[in-house]
């Protein structure tokens, strides 16, 4: 690609431009956002379900594990509306603005819990697995 | 769009935005970590009860309280 040694006024589909440059940055932050509450759910649950490993997941290791998956992501609601409340009471700040995902999924997945939210958050992403 | 505002100021704009969204997950997620711990002692249920939500909104608020009572103590040994 030759894109970076030839100046040019106008912008083709060749050239590597910022704007896409900021698109897979914010891509790639989301997602690593999304690993990496995954692995805190993951820690949080294993710890208080399964307290003693079997052969299988029982039904209500199972029921226990849906429920805490749940109750994390409404903990961590309570805890970014927290956040957001005292961002506003210390200094001037459109609420959600600084809020990324997982943080914004959670309050918007719970709204009797959250404010109502601006943000320019990131656009869908997918769970890894 | 060529690749010398690639150098722009419009960039450092954008890592220091992207440094202050980070900085805001990193501290929900602090926070909804630490305050599950202290708060959510039992098996989670369909949902919290009453004294785990006040619990967890406390836990939250106390958290920030030592934070900024941690960056004043700092601050005076200076």
């Amino acid at each position: 690609m030759d894109s970076f040694s030839s100046p040019s006024s106008g912008s083709s589909s060749s050239k590597f431009s910022t704007e896409e440059f900021v698109d897979q940055l914010k891509t790639q932050l989301a997602q690593a956002y999304a690993e990496e509450f995954l692995e805190t759910v993951r820690g949080k649950c294993f710890e208080k379900c399964i307290t003693k490993p079997g052969s299988s997941l029982s039904s209500s290791e199972s029921s226990c594990i849906s429920r805490c998956v749940e109750r994390y992501i409404e903990a961590t609601a309570l805890a970014a509306v927290e956040k957001m409340q005292g961002e506003n009471h210390g200094s001037p700040q459109a609420p959600g603005s600084g809020m990324v995902f997982p943080g914004l999924v959670a309050v918007s997945m719970y709204p009797s819990v959250g404010l109502l939210v601006e943000s320019d958050w990131y656009g869908p992403v997918g769970f890894r697995d | 769009m060529d690749a010398s505002s690639l150098n722009s100021a419009e960039l450092q704009r954008l890592i220091s935005q992207e440094k202050e969204r980070a900085m805001m997950n990193e501290m929900v997620a602090k926070l909804t970590s630490a305050c599950w711990d202290k708060c959510i002692t039992s098996t989670p249920g369909s949902k919290f009860s009453s004294s785990e939500s006040t619990c967890l909104s406390n836990c939250a608020q106390r958290y920030m309280d030592m934070s900024i009572l941690i960056m004043k103590r700092f601050q005076s040994m200076q």
